[in-house]
């Protein structure tokens, strides 16, 4: 039983890690077809995508240190794809006002409308989930670490 | 032997099925995120503005603008595009803008795109009666340059048409710039 799981891991560790690559090289085609370099702020996600496969590489070559370092970027990630979301839903609030359905009514909506019109992307163009595919590669290398048979070998 | 050999298949199908739900929920997430932008943003663009544009067609009175009038219909799908050219600078504007006479100082006062700060542009917009003119500043910043060679402004046309602008505001912004 045992033998049958520890056989299957380094399988489903490499998938999981070509999993991460290819959502990578998704995000990377996606944000180059949206141009998204136009603002100083959205080179973030090229960096994130930059410390995914940096971490993905990591875990594919792996030590101890390696490993540790890999699950660092992963959490530097998934904070920019959390940065990304809040962005995306803010840079929709603010065009709010621009959308010619809500232009004149903008001002009197409440607060929890307004963001949830931001939020839902009835107004502005960002699509406010859309990082979260970021945390989805970054956690997909994550997962490949986890119980690596590399921490244990050197912990011992 | 036999039991290990078993577990291999249960494995191999545990594996499957995990890939599989992994490939289903990438898929997912894809289709929420980049599918949702352009057909809510095409949905609203095209079906909405044209009702608004059909109606101040028949209403408003045609004075276009040349700049108006040469404008490109280039955004294609964006409000602004649906608009007829006439009702641009004669319409009372939908985004409670109101649009200087055609042929006014204001309306003939020309910013260059590339070049003009922030404050410059959102002075033209202003001056133009484009209702937002800061944040439309601010945008007709950020996708900055704009070809020399494309004196239609196809490329800020098609940026802006992603806010769903009204109809005819486009046109008024493009209008104030040079290039």
């Amino acid at each position: 039983m045992m033998r049958g799981d520890e056989g299957s891991g380094p399988l489903l560790r490499r998938g999981i890690l070509w999993l991460a690559g290819l959502v990578t090289v998704g995000i990377a085609v996606d944000l180059a077809a949206d141009r998204h370099w136009t603002q100083p702020v959205q080179v973030i996600a090229w960096a994130a995508l930059v410390l995914t496969g940096v971490a993905a590489l990591l875990v594919g070559r792996p030590t101890r240190t390696r490993l540790q370092v890999a699950r660092a970027l992963v959490a530097l990630v998934i904070v920019a794809s959390v940065l990304g979301v809040w962005e995306h839903v803010e840079s929709n609030y603010d065009a709010g006002e621009l959308d010619y359905v809500y232009a004149d009514a903008w001002g009197g909506l409440s607060e929890p409308n307004r963001w949830w019109l931001a939020l839902s992307k009835t107004v502005g163009p960002s699509p406010p989930f859309a990082p979260g595919a970021l945390a989805q590669a970054a956690l997909c290398v994550l997962l490949a670490t986890v119980r690596h048979p590399a921490l244990r070998r050197e912990t011992a | 032997m036999q039991i290990t050999h078993g577990t291999r298949r249960w494995s191999r199908r545990a594996l499957l099925t995990s890939g599989v739900g992994l490939v289903g929920a990438l898929v997912l997430s894809a289709c929420s995120g980049g599918a949702a932008s352009p057909s809510t943003t095409g949905g609203t663009a095209t079906a909405a503005p044209t009702t608004q544009a059909a109606a101040k067609a028949t209403t408003a009175p045609a004075a276009g603008s040349p700049q108006v009038t040469s404008a490109p219909v280039s955004a294609s799908g964006s409000p602004q595009t649906a608009a007829s050219p006439a009702s641009v600078s004669a319409s009372p504007a939908s985004t409670s803008a109101a649009p200087p006479a055609a042929g006014s100082p204001a309306a003939a006062a020309k910013v260059n795109a590339n070049t003009a700060s922030v404050a410059e542009l959102q002075r033209a917009f202003e001056a133009a009666g484009i209702s937002a003119a800061a944040r439309w500043a601010r945008e007709v910043e950020e996708y900055r340059p704009y070809p020399t060679d494309d004196p239609t402004f196809a490329k800020l046309r098609r940026e802006l048409a992603k806010y769903n602008p009204g109809p005819g505001v486009v046109d008024q912004i493009v209008a104030t710039l040079a290039l």
